[in-house]
C-alpha cells in the first residue's frame, strides 16, 4: 500500500547518500580506463617529469625581495637573514633604501620588502595584494619552526604588512620537485573536476541513468552530493598517491599545516568541479565537452602557472596584477597553496 | 489536478489507478499526441500498440514525469507523477536504458532499493526475474536478455501497485521474450497494474487486458483483444505467398483490395465474404502468370483489426 509519506528523513537521505556514492564509486573503480587516467596518469606525469626536470638548471625565481640597506651592516642576525634568502634558488635579493623600496612594491617590480625595526631579530615585511601566499613562502623558507609569530595587519588600504620575529635562522633550499609536485596535484584535482565530471555525466545521461534516477524518489541533492563526495574520495587517492610518489622516489617532506592543506584541496575539488557540472549542463556530447574541457585545460595550465612559475613564463602570461584571476585561475592559486604549504 | 495526499482506499473503490484526459504533445511541427484519453484499471495490462514513431514512448515518459505535454491532464493515483508517493509506487523499464555496467546485479539492486520506503529484497527481486546464479556477475558481463531481466528486476525492486514496460521485449530471442511474458503475467497476478509497449502483436495479444492502437500520435481502438476482433467485422484473415518476387506494378493493383499490404512478398488482406473475394483474387493472379507458393486463411487477429483501422502496413518491413 502506499505510504502517508512525503519526505526522505536526513538519516535515509544519508544512507542514499552513502550508497549512491559507493556505487559510483565501484563503477569507476572497475574500469580500467578511469583508473589509468584518474589515478595512473598524473602519478606518472609527476615521476616523469620529476627526473626529467629535477636534473636539468630550471629557473625557478619567482620572487624578487626588497631588503633595506640598513640591515646588512647589522648585527650576525640580519646577515644570517640576508644569506637565508640569497640561499633560496626561487629568490633574487636587491637593495634598497625604505622609500624607494616602498614605490618598487606599490609598482609592482618587487613582491616584498622587508623593513628592520628598532627591535633585535624584528623584521616587517611589506607585501601588497597580488602577493598574499608570500608571507607563508617565507615561513616555509626560513623553517615554520624558527618563527615565533607571523601577525598580519591591516593599515591603510595597501600594502598589507606583516610583523616576522625570527627566533633563529636554517636555511631550507626549495627544489623544482616541490613546484612540480604541488602542480600536478592540482592538474590531478582539475582532470578530476573538469574532465571526469562531464564525461561522467554526461555518459550517464546517455546511458538512461539519469533518467532512471528522475522518476525514482531520488533527489537532485542526494545525486550531486553522491557524485561531489566520489570526486573527493578520489582525490584524495590521487594525492595520497602523488604524496607516496614524492616521498619514497624524491624525499619530499610533507605538509605541516594539515587543515590547510586539507581546505585547499576541498576549495580547488570544488572550484574544478563547478567547472564540471557547468560544462555537463550545456554540452550534450562527451566528445565536445573534452573539447572544450581541453581548451579550458591549456588556458588554466599555461596562463596559471602550473608548469613552470610565471616570472619564468611568457609576459603575456604574466598577468599577476589582474584582480579576477583568483576565479578564471583556479589552477595557478591551487598549486601556489600547495606549493607554499609543502 | 488536485494534491490530496494519495487515497489507496478510493483507488481501490474506483479501481482506477491512470487516467489520462485529451493529452496532446508535439515536438516542433510534428504532433505526437492528439486527444489521447485512457485509463487503466488495478491488476490490468493494458498495452499501447503502435508502430515506432506512433507516441507509445511519449505517453509513457509524460506518464513517468520524464517529458512535459502541451495540453490535457492525467493523474496517476489522483496525483501527479512528481508527487513523492508516487514516485514511491511506481516501477520503471526504460526503452533505451543501461544499468551503471560495473556493478552486479545485487550492487545495483541495493542501491535502488536504498531510494524507496518499501520493497523486496534484492535476492527476491533476482529470484523473481530468474537472475539468482547471475548476482555476483559484473552486469557488462551479462547477455542481452539477462541485462533486460535485470530492468525489469531494478523496476519491480519497490513492489511497486504499477510498472511502465516500455517495449521490453525488443531485441529478444523467442524464448527470452516468452520468459518475459512469464515476468508480465506474475506481476498482474500480484495484482500489479501494467502498461506495456510494443509493437509487437502477438506480445499485446498474450499479454493484455486491454489494448490501445495508436496510430500517428492517435488511438484509433481501445478494448480487450476479442472486442476488438470481434467489432471489427473481419472474418477472415489471408496471407498468400508468391514464389518468385513480384513487380511493383501488380503489386500496386493487388494493393486496390480494401485493407490489403504486402509484406516482401507476402499479399495479407482481410475480408468478410472469403467465398466471394477468393476466387476473383485467383482470376486476377492467373491472368497475371504469376505463382502461389503458400495460401493462409485463418480467423482474423488483432494485427489484421490494427492493419484494417490505420490503413495498411505500419510497421518497418
Amino acid at each position: 500500500m502506499v505510504e502517508q509519506r512525503s519526505k526522505l528523513p536526513i538519516t535515509r537521505r544519508l544512507r542514499i547518500i552513502g550508497r549512491l556514492t559507493l556505487s559510483f564509486i565501484l563503477q569507476e573503480a572497475r574500469s580500467k580506463n578511469a583508473i589509468f587516467w584518474m589515478v595512473a596518469f598524473p602519478v606518472f606525469i609527476f615521476v616523469f617529469f620529476g627526473f626529467v626536470f629535477s636534473q636539468t638548471n630550471f629557473e625557478t625565481k619567482d620572487m624578487t625581495i626588497g631588503m633595506d640597506r640598513a640591515l646588512v651592516s647589522q648585527g650576525n642576525e640580519s646577515k644570517l637573514l640576508d644569506r637565508v634568502l640569497k640561499q633560496n634558488e626561487s629568490l633574487d635579493v636587491e637593495f634598497f633604501d625604505p622609500p624607494k623600496g616602498i614605490q618598487m612594491l606599490a609598482e609592482g617590480e618587487i613582491q616584498a620588502y622587508i623593513l628592520q625595526l628598532p627591535e633585535k631579530d624584528n623584521y616587517t615585511i611589506y607585501i601588497t595584494e597580488r602577493n598574499l601566499p608570500f608571507v607563508s613562502m617565507l615561513s616555509v623558507m626560513l623553517d615554520r619552526s624558527n618563527l615565533e609569530t607571523v601577525k598580519p595587519f591591516f593599515r591603510g588600504r595597501m600594502p598589507f604588512e606583516y610583523e616576522v620575529q625570527v627566533v633563529s635562522h636554517k636555511g631550507k633550499r626549495l627544489s623544482y620537485i616541490y613546484f612540480l609536485f604541488a602542480g600536478v596535484m592540482a592538474i590531478a584535482l582539475m582532470m578530476n573536476g573538469l574532465f571526469a565530471i562531464p564525461q561522467t555525466i554526461i555518459n550517464y545521461r546517455k546511458l538512461g541513468f539519469l533518467k532512471r534516477f528522475a522518476f525514482s524518489p531520488l533527489g537532485k541533492f542526494e545525486f550531486t552530493c553522491s557524485l561531489m563526495v566520489q570526486r573527493i574520495c578520489l582525490g584524495a587517492l590521487q594525492i595520497a598517491l602523488l604524496s607516496v610518489s614524492a616521498i619514497l622516489i624524491f624525499g619530499i617532506k610533507l605538509t605541516t599545516a594539515p587543515f590547510a592543506f586539507l581546505l585547499t584541496f576541498l576549495a580547488g575539488t570544488a572550484a574544478f568541479s563547478v567547472l564540471g557540472f557547468f560544462l555537463a549542463g550545456v554540452i550534450q556530447s562527451v566528445e565536445a565537452a573534452v573539447a572544450i574541457a581541453q581548451i579550458l585545460n591549456m588556458v588554466l595550465m599555461f596562463t596559471g602557472g602550473v608548469f613552470s612559475p610565471l616570472r619564468s613564463s611568457p609576459t603575456i602570461f604574466s598577468l599577476s596584477s589582474v584582480s579576477i584571476r583568483c576565479i578564471i585561475w583556479p589552477g595557478r592559486y591551487m598549486q601556489q597553496l600547495f606549493w607554499v604549504r609543502v | 489536478m488536485n494534491s490530496t495526499p494519495v487515497d489507496i482506499d478510493q483507488t481501490k473503490k474506483r479501481g482506477t489507478v491512470v487516467e489520462v484526459h485529451n493529452l496532446f504533445k508535439s515536438y516542433g511541427t510534428v504532433q505526437a499526441l492528439r486527444d489521447v484519453s485512457f485509463e487503466v484499471h488495478k491488476g490490468e495490462v493494458l498495452t499501447l500498440v503502435g508502430p515506432n514513431g506512433s507516441g507509445k514512448t511519449t505517453i509513457v515518459e509524460i506518464l513517468e514525469g520524464l517529458r512535459s505535454y502541451d495540453a490535457g491532464s492525467f493523474s496517476i493515483f489522483g496525483q501527479k507523477p512528481s508527487h513523492p508517493l508516487v514516485k514511491q509506487s511506481i516501477g520503471v523499464f526504460l526503452q533505451e536504458s543501461q544499468p551503471m555496467d560495473n556493478l552486479t546485479p545485487r550492487e545495483i539492486l541495493r542501491l535502488h532499493r536504498s531510494f524507496y520506503n518499501r520493497g523486496l529484497q534484492p535476492e527476491e527481486a533476482l529470484a523473481r526475474v530468474s537472475l539468482q546464479s547471475e548476482s555476483g556477475k559484473l552486469i557488462r558481463t551479462l547477455s542481452t536478455g539477462q541485462k533486460r531481466r535485470l530492468d525489469i528486476a531494478v523496476a519491480i525492486i519497490n513492489d511497486p501497485l504499477l510498472v511502465f514496460l516500455d517495449e521490453p521485449t525488443v531485441g529478444l530471442d523467442p524464448g527470452a521474450r516468452r520468459s518475459f511474458w512469464e515476468i508480465i503475467r506474475n506481476l498482474r497476478t500480484e495484482g500489479c497494474s501494467v502498461i506495456l509497449t510494443t509493437h509487437y502483436m502477438d506480445e499485446a495479444e498474450a499479454l493484455s487486458d486491454r489494448i490501445a492502437f495508436l496510430s500517428h500520435g492517435r488511438i484509433l481502438a481501445l478494448d480487450t483483444p476479442s472486442s476488438l476482433v470481434n467489432s471489427s467485422g473481419i472474418e477472415h484473415s489471408i496471407q498468400i505467398c508468391f514464389v518468385s518476387p513480384i513487380p511493383g506494378d501488380i503489386k500496386d493493383s493487388f494493393t486496390a483490395i480494401p485493407g490489403s499490404y504486402w509484406n516482401n512478398n507476402t499479399l495479407l488482406f482481410t475480408t468478410n465474404n472469403v467465398e466471394r473475394d477468393l476466387p476473383q483474387l485467383f482470376k486476377e493472379i492467373h491472368e497475371e502468370n504469376i505463382q502461389i507458393a503458400e495460401l493462409i486463411v485463418h480467423r482474423p487477429t488483432i494485427e489484421d483489426v490494427f492493419h484494417l483501422l490505420a490503413g495498411g502496413n505500419q510497421f518497418d518491413g
